[in-house]
Parts: structure tokens; C-alpha cells; sequence
């Protein structure tokens, strides 16, 4: 496990104390002097109404960009009322430069409208503290969580928005993966754990681990950490931690070793989990892996297909926005996402659409950027040191069919099928034979 | 679904001191109690709440009922006078009318005369009853006390009135009115 401390100071930075005493004395000294240069106009009113104005805009942007990016900031976070009061009041500069008030200059934060709010000063008095005590709320419960996961041994979930803005993340190392579980053991065959990939969840292999059950084994399908049902769960997402989780569950739910199938990005936790922990696997079933031949090409195929992926790979802070403001809205979203499925994509269920809004950002960059310069898939697909098994869907825009194929060693076993990346949802049949599939059985006779 | 299961029991949990070891190391916890931001906010809303009660006074006798009326810079597109009201001619020339209670004298208010009148703005000044009826043209408020105005009314060339105010310290604001007639002039 690499812990990132560089991440942690910086959105530590604006809540430095020596740092915050300064900025205050510098906010304090400020507004001093613009309070004075009101009063020598007999203005005082004035002064208040702009300064109470914009630190309601000011609270009301920090609590935003706290429930967006999981984040404290800007790093000037008092100095940051200062910048509002000075734009609130720039129609008052104009005029002492010579510039009138003009209905227009409402653009600076309402200044002429906000005059005119029944009971004056003492409503915005109101409205200001009622605002700064929201954010202050917020960044208190954050500070809360933070300091209760270091208390826990658990890396800050710096950037975790949703729910992880006010309460701590669950410890992964003291509770499982979420997980579905499909069927009885019967005939002690191996248990299937199914792992699902990129801004998935369990939902993904429900119709696979279906047919399954139906066939008789026993099939365990876990929300990866910061997925799905196990959003709340970890505050670290690389693949070690992904496969340290996989592991726990395995340990906890499988007699002996089992059959790990795992879809797209998942192959590369299902080949770190076989990787570490040989004894716990017997054989792996990787469909439409996340295998590229090197970061170049995975920013290539990936971005091709998602601009929230591209710009995540691009370290633009525009995608975290991006899917803070997703995880903001979440509620919403997930009622909306089934819906719109039904209209555009017809074939995906309601509960896979549901789940693809279901994850926390740090989880899906660090998914990402895990696929490109360290993933492990193409040593492992080169030279498996325990039977593997790769189902290409020929018409995969995201891993091209040649592309993969390219990547596989002699000892890989290979299955190919007509349809795209999204195959578990579209072959479930097929793709739970072969999952079912023993080495000695070909794959001809198994289809 | 079997939803995250917490497992607080198992014995083997975070005994390896290398796994556990991420939360301790000295970058980890915030650099801030949990409780300072809200005792600080506590201080704030203290200050703030005295400052407004305290410093911002409500409006006196001579002041504007509604505060954000009085002095409030914005131009107006007021009633137009005619040619010839109340002894005053209008129409030529942008005009200042200062309504006063008392004749005002002294070098505060000869020195706000000669700032509001040093670009050919023409000014005038009506104290008392001699105000009255220009007053009511311009549609001067009325003041707290609901006796005469302190204030001034600036008309235009074309005889539109286009500014009108309470200002009981106008001596100290010379620089509102000519920002008003060198706008409208």
C-alpha cells in the first residue's frame, strides 16, 4: 500500500492555524480600513450590508466546493470574504471614481437590490450567519471525520464527497464488501466470486451470476471500495487496497480457493488478488479485461470512450468537479439514471444505471489512473502463473478485440464472442459457461 | 444484498503495525481541532451582531425612513418639470436645489457650495417654507420626524429631475453631488 501524504497537505493547507491567524489579522485590518473609508461619508450602512452580503456568498461558495470536492479551500479561505466584500462593493469605487449607480450593478452581488431587503442590516446580520453557520457545520463534521479515520489508522478520505463529507468512512480492514450472494455450494464445486468493473457495481453481473445459481454454484458478486453498496467503505482505492478487500471477503466466504471472474477493470484487481494470494485462487475468467500495452494506449482506448475518463486521466480537477457535483446529487440522479437508461440504452437494467452513479470520485480516478502505468494485466496475460481464461467480445470499442489479443501468452485460454464491452450484460448465458467452464473441458464444447 | 458488514470482532483486524499504520503518520490527521472553526465563528457572530447593533445606527430625526433610499446614487428618470416653477426657470442648464431648515452658513458649507457649483451647475437653495413647493415637484422624501428635508435634487438640462435626497450631512458628501451632475450634464 502507497499512502499519498502530498495529497493530504495540500487539502490540509487552508486550515493551517499560523496560516489562518494571519489571514484573519489581514481580513481584520482590511475591513477596518473599508469600514472607514464609509464612515467618512456618514456610509456605515453601507459597509455592513456589502460585508454581511458577501460573507453569505462567500460561506455559501465554501460549503459548495466543501460538498463538491471533498475538500476544504480556496487556500486564502479568509481572505476569500475579503475578495466578495471588494466585488460587492465595486459599484461604490466606481462612484467615487465618478460612475453613478446603474440598475446593472446588481451583477455585483445585487448591489442595489440588497438594500432593499425587509429589516435592513439586521435580516442580512440573519441571513450571513445562518450561512456561515452551514458551512461551519460542514467543515466541523468534515474535520470530525477526518481526524476520527486517522484515530482508526485509515488514510484521510481527502476528495470523498456524499455522506463522507460528515461522517467517517467504515475502516475496510474491520468490515466486508458489501456482496450479493447467489445459490447454494452444491456438488463442491468452487465457490465464483464475480468483480465487477469501472463505475459498476454487483448489479453489473447479476444475470451471469444468475445463471450460475441456476447451474448450481455458489456465486459471491462484492461492490469494489467506494462502489456501489460499498461507497461508504475506505478511504483509499488503489488496487492493493481493492484486492486486500477482495481477499478479506474471500477469506470470509469461500471454503477453499474459488473462481474469480471479473469484467473490464476489474480483471486488474481479480490478477493483483492472484498475484498476492495464489492459495486463494484457482482459476481466473477476465471478460473484456482492461489490458492495454501501455498508458499511452489506455488513455487512448479509455478517453476515447468517456470525457469524464479523459479528463480524469488529464489530472483536470474539471472531472472531479465534475463527479462531485454527480455525487451532490446523487439522489436525484440515481431516480434519473434508470429512466434516461430506458430511453437511450434499452438493454441496460434499471439497477446497473443506477449503480453508475453510485461511486465515490477517488475511486474512479484512482481505478483509472491504476489501468494505466501499473496495471499488472499485461505480465499476467503474457505468462499466467495460474489458469486463465480471457473472453474477447470482437466488437469492443473500448479494448480492441486485436489489441488484446495481442497481449495474451500461449498459456492463456482464449474465448471469443460476438458483441462489445459491456458482454456480461449482453451473453450472460455464455459468459457463465465459460466461467463454468473446467480446464479440461474445451471451449467449443462448453458453448 | 449484503450491505458493507461490519466486523469490529474479528481478532486478526489491524494487528499487522505496517497496515495500520496510515492514519498515524503525522500528515494524516488535520492540522486543526474539530472545534475551532465553530469557536471561531461563535466570536465572529458576536462581533458582527455588535457591530451592526453598535456602529450602524438606525436613521435619525433628519435621515430617510427607508435607509437604502437615502443617498442611494442611482440616477433617476423623475418627473420633468416645466419651464418656470416655483421662481426658478429650469431647462438650460443643470440645476442643484438644496433644501435646507435653517440659512446654512459657515466654511463647510461654503466650501460644498464651491465644489458642487465649480462646473457650471447652477445652485440653488431653498430654506423652510420657501422649499415647500419645489419639494413636493421634485418629490423630495420626507424625513423621519416628518418635518422639511435636508436633502438636494439635481434636474437636468432637459428638466428631468434626477436625483433626489435626505442627506442631513450633505456638507461632508460634496463629492456625491458632482458625481451625479457630471454624469447628467
Amino acid at each position: 500500500m502507497t499512502a499519498n501524504p502530498d495529497r493530504w497537505s495540500k487539502a490540509y493547507r487552508p486550515l493551517r492555524p499560523r496560516s489562518l491567524v494571519v489571514q484573519l489579522m489581514f481580513l481584520v485590518v482590511a475591513e477596518i480600513v473599508l469600514y472607514a473609508t464609509y464612515d467618512v461619508h456618514d456610509a456605515r450602512f453601507h459597509w455592513a450590508t456589502h460585508f454581511l452580503v458577501a460573507l453569505t456568498y462567500a460561506s455559501l461558495v465554501m460549503l459548495v466546493r466543501l460538498l463538491v470536492t471533498g475538500v476544504p479551500g480556496p487556500r486564502l479561505l479568509l481572505p476569500a470574504v475579503l475578495g466578495f466584500h471588494l466585488f460587492a462593493m465595486a459599484p461604490d469605487l466606481l462612484f467615487r471614481g465618478g460612475v453613478p449607480h446603474y440598475r446593472w450593478m446588481d451583477v455585483f452581488l445585487g448591489h442595489i437590490t440588497v438594500h432593499y431587503l425587509p429589516g435592513g442590516d439586521g435580516s442580512w446580520l440573519a441571513i450571513a450567519l445562518t450561512s456561515l453557520g452551514l458551512f461551519i457545520g460542514a467543515l466541523t463534521a468534515w474535520l470530525r471525520a477526518r481526524h476520527a479515520e486517522a484515530d482508526a489508522g485509515l488514510p484521510p478520505g481527502i476528495g470523498l464527497t456524499g455522506m463522507a463529507v460528515l461522517r467517517p468512512q467504515t475502516d475496510p480492514r474491520r468490515a466486508t464488501l458489501a456482496h450479493d450472494e447467489h445459490g447454494e455450494q452444491a456438488g463442491g464445486g468452487p465457490t465464483v466470486v464475480l468483480l465487477h468493473g469501472l463505475g459498476a457495481s454487483s448489479a453489473f453481473w447479476r444475470p451471469v451470476a444468475d445463471g450460475l445459481g441456476a447451474a448450481g454454484a455458489r456465486t459471491v458478486v462484492p461492490d469494489l471500495l467506494g462502489f456501489g453498496a460499498s461507497i461508504r467503505l475506505g478511504t483509499h482505492f488503489h488496487l492493493d487496497d481493492q484486492a486486500a478487500a477482495v481477499v478479506q471477503l474471500i477469506e470470509g466466504q469461500a471454503a477453499g480457493p474459488v473462481v474469480l471472474a471479473a469484467h473490464s477493470y476489474g480483471a486488474a484487481v481479480a490478477v493483483t488478488v492472484a498475484r498476492d494470494r495464489p492459495d486463494l485462487v484457482r482459476r481466473l475468467v477476465l471478460v473484456t479485461p482492461a489490458a492495454f500495452a501501455d498508458g499511452a494506449q489506455a488513455r487512448a482506448r479509455i478517453g476515447d470512450r468517456s470525457w469524464i475518463a479523459r479528463k480524469a486521466m488529464d489530472g483536470s480537477p474539471v472531472a472531479g468537479v465534475a463527479c462531485g457535483t454527480m455525487c451532490l446529487l446523487r439522489w436525484p440522479l440515481t431516480s434519473l439514471a434508470p429512466w434516461l437508461a430506458a430511453r437511450v440504452s434499452p438493454d441496460i437494467p434499471a439497477d446497473v444505471a443506477r449503480d453508475g452513479v453510485r461511486y465515490v470520485w477517488p475511486a474512479y480516478r484512482d481505478a483509472l489512473t491504476s489501468l494505466l502505468d501499473d496495471s499488472p494485466l499485461p505480465a499476467w496475460l503474457a505468462d499466467p502463473p495460474l489458469p486463465t481464461a480471457v473472453v474477447i467480445a470482437e466488437d469492443d470499442q473500448t479494448v480492441l478485440a486485436d489489441g488484446l489479443s495481442a497481449l495474451l501468452g500461449p498459456g492463456v485460454d482464449v474465448v471469443r464472442m460476438p458483441g462489445t464491452h459491456g458482454l456480461p450484460l449482453e451473453r450472460p448465458d455464455e459468459v457463465a459457461r465459460v466461467i463454468l467452464l473446467d480446464r479440461n473441458t474445451t471451449v467449443s464444447k462448453a458453448l | 444484498m449484503t450491505t458493507a458488514v461490519d466486523r469490529a470482532g474479528r481478532a486478526d483486524c489491524c494487528d499487522d503495525p505496517q497496515d495500520a499504520a496510515w492514519g498515524r503518520l503525522p500528515a494524516a490527521a488535520p492540522p486543526l481541532p474539530s472545534w475551532v472553526p465553530a469557536a471561531v465563528a461563535a466570536v465572529v457572530a458576536l462581533v458582527l451582531t455588535l457591530v451592526v447593533v453598535l456602529l450602524v445606527r438606525p436613521p435619525g430625526p433628519l435621515d430617510d425612513p427607508n435607509p437604502a433610499d437615502q443617498r442611494d446614487g442611482l440616477l433617476l428618470d423623475g418627473p420633468t418639470l416645466p419651464a418656470e416653477a416655483a421662481g426658478l426657470r429650469f431647462g438650460s442648464r443643470t440645476v442643484v436645489v438644496l433644501f435646507e431648515r435653517d440659512e446654512p452658513t459657515g466654511p463647510a458649507f461654503e466650501k460644498w457650495k464651491a465644489t458642487v457649483s465649480d462646473d457650471g451647475v447652477e445652485l440653488v437653495v431653498r430654506v423652510g417654507a420657501a422649499g415647500e413647493e419645489l419639494a413636493g415637484l421634485v418629490g423630495i422624501p420626507t424625513p423621519v420626524d416628518g418635518m422639511r428635508p435636508v436633502g438636494y435634487a439635481v434636474i437636468d438640462a432637459s428638466r428631468t429631475v434626477r436625483y433626489a435626497t435626505l442627506d442631513p450631512a450633505y456638507t461632508r458628501n460634496a463629492f456625491e453631488v458632482d458625481v451625479i451632475t457630471g454624469a447628467v450634464s
